[in-house]
């Protein structure tokens, strides 16, 4: 004779049953394995990103980080994190100075072609922590998120695909990279660093009022560092198309947020962030911001994501 | 004001001094029994078909393998074949490592926001994340909000010249860079004011900037500025450059020395009633 089930025993079953599925959930978004060819694409688009941003140090490195320049590394290591680390505190001279600042161009240089990735991606990410910390108040969100893509470059296979490994590899014969779980980890952070700095940024925007009554746009287009002061006049002609371009991006970030994680609008979702977040940047006055952005949503936009996987 | 500023170029010198384990070889296990088992059972029709005798065992072993096949699908994530799926070992591993970098993440965004964050959150993430987040540039809290529309948001700028004035023109940051390499000066400028706020920080980077320039002026006596042009008004008029934050930086005796002086813009005025004596006592705003 079967035993009726308690109610205790059906909890269980019933607890069980929740918690098999949300295993699985984080094991099918974790470790399918997936191809490493959206990666290879973020590689190319952070490399040239860590290039432009690389460029705008050098014509002041030795001004600022010089060995009489205004901020000399005691002052920075008061200044900064007890935790913060920096190889160019190390660089005592102007030539060693410029010797590091150029190997840190080499290495993007090689990440942007594909050459030795393994190696030279994990070496961009903490090269690129590095010259951060010796001045981290001249960083800005661009280099943020630099950062977090390298860090998920240096954990993905990111020089499988449209790179020098690839093309010799192909040379010598060997088969090609196959689909692989670390490439997908390195998506999966991406896409949530996509959703995690979007809502911190609606959190920041909306505790000021220049995003409720509408009018941040034409703060943005009027702020002397603007990109988009041509645009003034006719925002100052018409409000309600300030107020549309201000609600605009807001809604823009919230269906970026939320979109990213529905198989159904993914790629849509980040296929328009493609080209919403460089114009979002640019408004904003950080146009390698908006690249950036634009690269976190790349793998989905490609079809990298999970809709993707379930064909 | 009224000193010949001269933009301060790059050229010039300041001073001359796990992989996925067994990829392709573990294939799940799970998923290649009930492979194994699915392959069995279609011999073992095949069988039924030739062998009337066998056709009950082999629907019972049918049977079961089908139960083998949905129990494996349900414990196992659907996938694309098990080829590239790291080891169950692996993948918790991993799963460990990703779930704690995501609290991370988490508390560094509740802890990095511009309204501050409360002592729990400082306490947890300062102790356990912040010793390895931070050297990899990770400890974010993307507080990115582009603009308030306020005073906040307003422009910052360098100016360092020689105290006593003379013929050497002082230096205008960012003066007329662009793009990025503006954004940084502009950066430096408005962390040098904000520190007036933080006592660890105060007057650090204006003495650090104010001596970065002696080589560069030629004197030991220096004024740091940091000038502020704050965002126009709708349909106002364009508004000027004022200054924020002056601050003396000289070496004395090998000293370094920073005397700040407060705009007068920033001191509280003195408010006296309208009908009271010239020197009688002052009162109280209202």
């Amino acid at each position: 004779m079967t035993p009726r089930p308690t109610p205790d025993t059906a909890g269980r079953f019933g607890d069980a049953d929740l918690i098999g599925t949300l295993v699985a959930a984080w094991d099918r978004f974790w470790f399918t394995p997936a191809s490493g060819r959206p990666l290879a694409a973020v590689r190319i688009g952070a490399a040239a990103i860590g290039l432009a941003l690389w460029w705008s140090y050098a014509a002041d490195l030795q001004a600022w980080f010089g060995p009489a320049g205004l901020l000399p590394v005691d002052t920075v290591r008061q200044w900064r994190s007890p935790f913060g680390w920096s190889l160019f505190d190390h660089a005592s001279s102007a030539p060693l100075l410029a010797t590091l600042f150029a190997a840190l161009g080499m290495v993007f240089v090689l990440l942007l072609v594909g050459l030795g990735t393994p190696v030279v991606a994990p070496l961009a990410a903490l090269s690129w922590a590095s010259l951060l910390h010796r001045g981290p108040m001249l960083a800005g969100p661009a280099d943020d998120c630099l950062s977090i893509i390298l860090w998920c470059l240096a954990i993905g296979p990111a020089g499988g695909h449209l790179s020098v490994d690839r093309w010799l590899r192909d040379r010598t014969g060997r088969p090609a990279p196959p689909r692989g779980a670390r490439a997908r980890v390195a998506q999966g952070l991406l896409q949530v660093h996509a959703s995690a700095i979007t809502i911190g940024a609606i959190a920041a925007q909306l505790k000021g009022d220049a995003w409720w009554d509408g009018l941040a746009a034409w703060y943005l287009a009027a702020a002397p560092q603007g990109l988009v002061g041509g645009l003034l006049p006719l925002l100052d002609e018409s409000e309600y198309l300030t107020n549309l371009i201000t609600h605009g991006i807001t809604a823009f970030e919230v269906l970026f947020a939320a979109g990213l994680w529905f198989s159904s609008t993914q790629r849509l979702v980040a296929r328009v962030g493609l080209v919403g977040w460089p114009l979002v940047g640019l408004f904003a006055g950080m146009p390698l911001w908006g690249i950036a952005m634009a690269l976190f949503g790349l793998p989905l936009a490609v079809g990298g994501g999970t809709a993707s996987r379930r064909r | 004001m009224g000193e010949p500023w001269r933009s301060f170029t790059a050229t010039r010198k300041l001073s001359p001094g796990s992989g996925p384990v067994n990829a392709g070889r573990r294939r799940g296990g799970r998923q290649d029994r009930g492979k194994a088992a699915k392959t069995a059972a279609v011999e073992s029709a095949g069988k039924s078909d030739h062998t009337s005798g066998e056709q009950a065992s082999g629907d019972r072993f049918h049977e079961r393998n089908t139960l083998n096949r949905t129990l494996s699908a349900r414990s196992s994530p659907p996938a694309e074949g098990g080829r590239g799926r790291p080891s169950d070992v692996s993948r918790a591993v991993a799963s460990m490592a990703i779930a704690i970098y995501l609290v991370g993440l988490g508390l560094s965004m509740a802890a990095n926001t511009g309204s501050g964050s409360s002592a729990l959150i400082r306490t947890i993430k300062g102790r356990l994340f912040a010793p390895w987040l931070v050297p990899a540039w990770l400890d974010l809290g993307f507080d990115y909000r582009l603009t308030y529309g306020t005073a906040e948001d307003a422009a910052h700028g360098l100016q360092v010249a020689r105290f006593t004035g003379g013929s050497t023109p002082g230096l205008a940051l960012p003066g007329d860079r662009e793009g990025e390499r503006a954004a940084r000066w502009r950066r430096l400028a408005r962390t040098v004011l904000a520190d007036r706020d933080d006592a660890d920080r105060d007057g650090l980077l204006a003495a650090a900037v104010g001596q970065g320039a002696f080589d560069d002026l030629g004197v030991e006596d220096v004024v740091v500025r940091v000038m502020t042009t704050p965002l126009p008004e709708r349909g106002g008029p364009v508004p000027v450059p004022t200054q924020a934050l002056v601050a003396r930086v000289r070496r004395v005796a090998g000293d370094l020395q920073l005397l700040r002086s407060e705009p007068r813009g920033e001191l509280a005025p003195v408010v006296r009633p309208a009908d009271a004596a010239s020197d009688g006592p002052v009162e109280p705003p209202r």
